[in-house]
């Protein structure tokens, strides 16, 4: 168990280094997440708590410096959307925190967007042939008929032979987020 | 970095930008990126020889392709990148995502190809299948999903203004605000529009639009198509409002004979329902337990109004004569009554104790 390193999670690395979210997408994201977390009375220097595949847990401080006003809040007043889009992003920087894979692909399938994930040095052109998906759910405040595990449950019950795929879930009002490894043979 | 990494990272990026500008809204902006987008990813994909070692990526990087061009409404395009996808050796998995959009691109092109322009109040709903002539459907196959519609733009309005959910009886008229208009149907496939007319006096009042109805209904219908029941259930608050969208959504479904394929468009976007109904499951939203100790039980026989009891339990009568009570959740009511008097075949759970069985299915008979 390693429950007391608080490793820094600062919105702003959205620009860089993940190779499906550009510079200029960045902010948008970024903005998801601030407005999220707000909506949950947190401010920057909120601690995420993320229970591992491995059973371990890990903890983040969510950093960010943008201002909270009005008008940002009007502009992602709809909050489904926003949490399904801040919970990928946090989904995108956890995930190369806790595993040796980062996104290099968005599939969009109507409503949700799940990712393609391959090894952070990959350097052959099949990239996918030895990549993970990545399926990620917001949830803006869990409660008893919309919880984290429940969320989890559901994903695992829809998932396809196919690839190993990691399945995040992100909960902004405790605010804490699970990831699971699921690993199938065709 | 090689050539191929360079091109599909700058279609990733392309992609990513005409998401973000879908989300503000900019379409123009979105369909664009879109399609600078999937001309770096074919080019990308076109790298990769056509081998089985090649597999998975080849056939990911091709659907992605076709999905990006497809939202640059590059219909044409799209179908070719699928074909090309498809000629590989795609695993099961990427199979039948790039067969599923192969029909969502279908569909989307023969509204071009007929040039049906829609506005923001406008939604068209198209049948396609073997009772589906030119310009003709066969009318029960027509009349019970444009019920089913008209009952879930109902009840998404009551719904979006947070009314509780009214059970039986007209609703009040300050709920109908929006007066549903029929087009004349189009050619090809069978399709209608349904146009949300919304009275003067009410249009300052509101505080949603015809758009923000459309838009929910085709959200919840691609989750329906998706099988994604979390998501489904994240859209529709309320137990009954959630079950009525799920049972009349599989009325409109496809049985995959008579009706192959149901497409739902609006200005926004096109979803198609190819999910056919008996694999559309009308169960309680998560979260909410079920009878788990009950019985499962399915039956044949027909509804049988006069021997109800109440409006929460419903007289059934099985072909051999026997008299069984089905107890109706709040949301499925409007489903039961399309079928009073038919022959149907009914799912549940049954309790002994009580003799009565929590319905959660109820279909057609099959001959």
């Amino acid at each position: 168990m390693n429950d007391t390193l608080v490793k820094p999670l600062h919105l702003k690395s959205l620009g860089g280094g993940i190779p499906v979210i550009p510079k200029e997408a960045a902010g948008f994201y970024e903005q998801n997440c601030i407005v999220c977390f707000d909506n949950q009375g947190h401010k920057s220097g909120v601690r995420l708590k993320v229970k591992h595949f491995d059973d371990s847990d890990a903890v983040f401080q969510v950093l960010w410096d943008s201002e909270v006003t009005d008008d940002l809040r009007r502009a992602y007043a709809d909050l489904v959307r926003a949490t399904d889009n801040a919970a990928c992003a946090i989904a995108l920087l956890i995930v190369p925190e806790i595993t040796d894979f980062t996104a290099v692909e968005q599939a969009c399938r109507g409503t949700t967007i799940d990712y393609y994930l391959c090894h952070k040095d990959e350097i052959n052109d099949l990239i996918f042939n030895h990549s993970a998906r990545l399926e990620v759910s917001g949830i803006l405040h869990e409660n008893k008929s919309n919880t984290v595990d429940g969320r989890i449950n559901e994903k695992v019950k829809r998932l396809k032979q196919g690839l190993l795929t990691f399945i995040v879930v992100v909960e902004f009002g405790y605010p804490r987020s699970k990831v699971v490894k699921h690993e199938q043979f065709s | 970095m090689s050539n191929f990494r360079e091109l599909h990272d700058k279609a990733m990026s392309l992609a990513q930008l005409a998401l973000v500008a879908r989300e503000k809204g900019e379409r123009d902006k979105a369909e664009a990126l879109a399609v600078e987008a999937y001309k770096y990813e074919s080019k990308a994909a076109d790298l990769i020889p056509i081998e089985e070692s090649s597999e998975p990526t080849r056939s990911i990087l091709y659907s992605s392709a076709a999905s990006l061009a497809y939202q640059g409404k590059k219909f044409d395009i799209a179908l070719q990148l699928i074909a090309k996808g498809l000629c590989g050796y795609p695993s099961p998995q990427v199979k039948e995502e790039l067969k599923v959009l192969w029909e969502q691109v279908n569909f989307e092109e023969h509204l071009q190809e007929h040039d049906i322009t829609l506005t923001p109040e406008d939604l068209q709903i198209s049948l396609k299948g073997n009772v589906v002539g030119s310009g003709m459907v066969f009318y029960d196959e027509f009349i019970k999903r444009i019920q089913a519609l008209y009952s879930i733009l109902s009840r998404t309005v009551q719904r979006k203004m947070q009314r509780d959910y009214q059970r039986s009886g007209r609703p009040a008229g300050m709920y109908k605000y929006f007066t549903p208009a029929l087009s004349v149907p189009r050619i090809g496939s069978f399709a209608i529009t349904l146009r949300l007319g919304l009275p003067k006096e009410y249009q300052t009042t509101m505080l949603f639009s015809a758009e923000d109805i459309i838009d929910e209904i085709l959200a919840g219908v691609e989750y329906i198509n998706k099988g994604d029941i979390e998501g489904l259930s994240q859209l529709i608050d309320g137990e009954a409002y959630y079950l009525n969208f799920v049972s009349q959504a599989r009325i409109m479904a496809p049985d995959g004979e008579n009706i192959k394929s149901v497409g739902l468009s609006s200005t926004k976007k096109s979803v198609g329902l190819t999910r056919i109904h008996k694999d559309i499951p009308v169960v309680a939203k998560p979260g909410i337990p079920e009878e788990a100790r009950l019985k499962p039980i399915k039956l044949k026989g027909v509804l049988d109004y006069a021997k109800s009891r109440g409006k929460d339990m419903l007289g059934f009568t099985t072909d051999d004569g026997r008299i069984w009570y089905l107890h109706v959740r709040e949301g499925m009511d409007d489903l039961v009554r399309s079928y009073f008097d038919e022959a149907v075949s009914v799912s549940g759970s049954y309790d002994p104790r009580h003799r009565k069985i929590y319905l959660t299915d109820i279909e057609p008979a099959e001959d």
